[in-house]
């Protein structure tokens, strides 16, 4: 089977977004899950996920409808509060 | 994290301002003063403040890490807000949500993957309630700086 593709994207593409798919990979490995990463800036996000077909994308940024993909705001692995609950529905995204 | 310069002149403590753009004027023209930051890092933070907004919540605190570009900066420093009364700024998360702040942490910063573990370091800090109390109970300049030079 093919490893899903998560995009990780914030303001800048460099920082929270880092931080946000670091805990990710941490907390997939834990469940035992395999995902390939992408990062990128939040003004970059639409091309990333038509160009290397995406399957989900994680924000750090207001998460609206126009992404054609499950999308979900990271901030819970910012800010620690409802990190479990966002694990639950990505890994329910990505299995 | 010694080449993050934290340092008591760069801390002001029950600052009296009540909008967001005064607190980040006035705490980027200390870095300014103090060499630390170019002339144009002002306007560059205050214009990315409202493009990306940098407010979050932890369980503790309410919070905001004004940042911006390279670029702008001289060397690697944060200066540090502790406002008198906590004042809105705007949620990373939500660009909809205000989150009522009581530390601005605005950060310069030389290399994006020290910034990484910067904002790493100090959203772990800001989740943990006892460094926050004592934070927040400093009684002077001197004293914060040291419980961040502490905890960086």
């Amino acid at each position: 089977m093919n490893k899903k593709k998560v995009l990780v994207a914030c303001g800048s593409g460099i920082a929270t977004s880092t931080i946000i798919m670091d805990k990710l990979e941490e907390g997939l490995a834990e469940r035992g899950i395999e995902v390939e990463f992408e990062q990128c800036k939040i003004s970059e996000a639409k091309n990333y996920i038509e160009d290397l077909s995406i399957d989900i994308i994680i924000l750090n940024g207001p998460v609206n409808s126009e992404y054609s993909i499950p999308a979900f705001s990271g901030v819970s692995f910012l800010t620690g509060i409802g990190e479990e609950e966002l694990f639950d529905k990505i890994v329910a995204e990505l299995e | 994290m010694n080449d993050l310069y934290i340092d008591e002149n760069l801390i002001e403590i029950d600052l009296n301002l009540n909008n967001k753009e005064e607190i980040i004027k006035k705490l980027s023209n200390i870095l300014e003063t103090a060499g630390l930051v170019k002339e144009t890092y002002q306007s560059a933070v205050l214009k990315r403040e409202k493009e990306f907004p940098t407010a979050l919540e932890t369980e503790s605190i309410g919070f905001a890490i004004p940042h911006t570009d390279p670029q702008y900066v001289n060397k690697a420093a944060v200066a540090v807000a502790r406002l008198k009364n906590t004042v809105n700024f705007i949620s990373m998360e939500n660009y909809e949500k205000n989150i009522a702040v009581k530390l601005v942490f605005l950060l310069a910063i030389t290399d994006p993957s020290k910034q990484v573990k910067v904002l790493q370091k100090l959203i772990k800090l800001m989740q943990n309630k006892e460094i926050v109390n004592t934070i927040l109970r400093a009684d002077n300049q001197k004293k914060l700086s040291e419980i961040l030079k502490n905890n960086f």
